[in-house]
């Protein structure tokens, strides 16, 4: 019966429990003195207790913790680690010469489907250029600023440091209609023939098609560059994240190629 | 094309998840505040709190919605205060908190919570739920203070009802022994029978 004063004292019984309760409370003397002693204990506490007010800010504190992109994590680790199966199922099972096509251009290949899925990867979700390059300097010093891109018709959509080929690379996700484009930047590398290949000036493009998407790799001290899409027409498509037409690479229709080289019919 | 929409629109939709979790977290910041006063220091409240609600938002696709967010929350925070403490290592064992005096419910002292009101003991009884263990100190915090149900209760510490009550019984009774005991010693209250508090060998805990 102690426990059912108890539950009576907190208001947890039914009504015909209460009635059952207080029946006997009327009787019992010690459950009296249990259940009086017990609320107004509750009482006390209850009015000495009372929790205080938040302090100021808290609630934007927490507010900027949640759009951090830590808050994500989770989410983003599995889907990264499902696209980054699924790019290690295509590596297995796909032609020799997919094989042997650099690993940052599969990572890159990953980071891209899950952005394109809409899941980024930790890092900066905003469309402020200005406010992409400030991050990306704080968390990559030698990253060359992205310039403006919205009067091209593309819109930053985020930012992230990911890892290509075991190194750290910039990642800037933009969006041109439906459209997203993934630009990485990443330490300096000679790319292996790969695609068709084409120049301007000092510069060598190597284009390939992989799993549906465009792949573009260049390198430019201290720097290189991949950039993917589903554009096909690439320069007009997709370089324009960086390039208006006039400052255009100058490689006119880049041609697409195939990983080992191939041209695209 | 239509896989990329969606894939694009995925990102406005986690924006939106925020928003709606923000949206609903927004009312039950206070409480969470004073969960996270009663679980740990209050300079450690504010990290607690946001530590909870990140935790809190990374599980959202898991929560069932028109289940209580309230008891949700409060158990995600518990969760992630039981962590840092083992964490940290920090975990104790109930056996030593042996001091705690049991005032039994049925042990007459029938001034105890007058007095306690009357001599305005904010503070002494803060401090006397602080030094209860956190099995003991969350049921009573939650039912007497927040005024949670047995079963949100439950949910939060999640164990079964009948566990709660017990707990919730214990824990009452180890915080009326040390007010009790305080008030003795300062000479308000005659002296009374003390019966000391047995750890049950499944309670360890941390505290």
């Amino acid at each position: 019966m102690r426990e059912r004063v108890q539950a009576y004292a907190d208001d947890e019984l039914t009504v015909e429990g209460a009635i059952e309760v207080e029946a006997h409370l009327e009787r019992c003397a010690s459950c009296r003195d249990d259940f009086e002693r017990q609320r107004s204990l509750c009482r006390a506490v209850a009015e000495l207790c009372p929790p205080g007010p938040p302090p100021p800010g808290l609630e934007q504190r927490v507010a900027a913790a949640l759009r951090a992109p830590r808050a994500v994590r989770p989410v983003v680790v599995s889907a990264l680690a499902a696209a980054a199966l699924g790019v290690v199922l295509v590596w297995a099972v796909g032609p020799r010469s997919e094989r042997n096509l650099p690993p940052e251009i599969w990572a890159a290949l990953g980071v891209h489907r899950a952005a394109a899925r809409g899941t980024l990867p930790p890092g900066l979700v905003s469309s402020d250029v200005a406010e992409v390059n400030r991050w990306l300097h704080g968390a990559m010093p030698s990253f060359p600023d992205v310039p403006e891109a919205e009067s091209r018709g593309f819109a930053v959509r985020g930012a992230a440091i990911v890892k290509l080929g075991g190194e750290r690379a910039a990642y800037v996700l933009y969006q041109a209609g439906a459209r997203p484009i993934s630009l990485f930047v990443l330490p300096h590398r000679d790319w292996p023939p790969m695609g068709r290949a084409a120049r301007s000036g000092d510069m060598e493009f190597r284009s390939l098609e992989l799993g549906g998407e465009r792949i573009v790799a260049w390198s430019h001290d201290p720097v290189s560059y991949l950039l993917v899409s589903d554009a096909t027409r690439v320069p007009a498509e997709a370089c324009g994240v960086c390039h208006s037409n006039a400052e255009a690479p100058g490689i006119g229709d880049l041609p697409v190629g195939t990983p080992h080289g191939g041209n695209e019919s | 094309m239509r896989r990329r929409r969606a894939g694009l629109l995925g990102l406005s939709q986690t924006r939106r998840r925020r928003q709606r979790f923000e949206a609903e977290l927004r009312p039950h910041l206070g409480a969470l505040w004073g969960f996270a006063c009663a679980l740990a220091a209050a300079s450690e409240a504010p990290d607690l709190v946001q530590a909870a609600c990140l935790r809190a938002f990374e599980r959202y696709g898991a929560y069932r919605p028109g289940s209580d967010f309230r008891a949700w929350l409060f158990a995600i925070m518990r969760n992630e205060c039981i962590s840092r403490w083992r964490h940290e290592r920090r975990r104790e064992a109930v056996e030593r908190s042996e001091g705690g005096a049991v005032l039994a419910l049925s042990d007459r002292c029938p001034d105890l919570e007058a007095l306690l009101i009357q001599q305005r003991w904010f503070e002494e009884v803060r401090a006397a739920l602080r030094g209860l263990l956190e099995v003991y100190r969350v049921p009573v915090y939650l039912k007497d203070v927040m005024g949670l149900s047995y079963r949100e209760i439950a949910e939060v510490m999640g164990c079964p009802i009948g566990t709660v009550m017990s707990r919730l019984a214990r824990g009452r009774a180890l915080l009326r022994g040390a007010l009790a005991r305080q008030a003795r010693e300062r000479g308000l209250l005659g002296a009374r029978r003390e019966v000391r508090a047995v750890p049950r060998p499944d309670e360890r805990v941390v505290r």
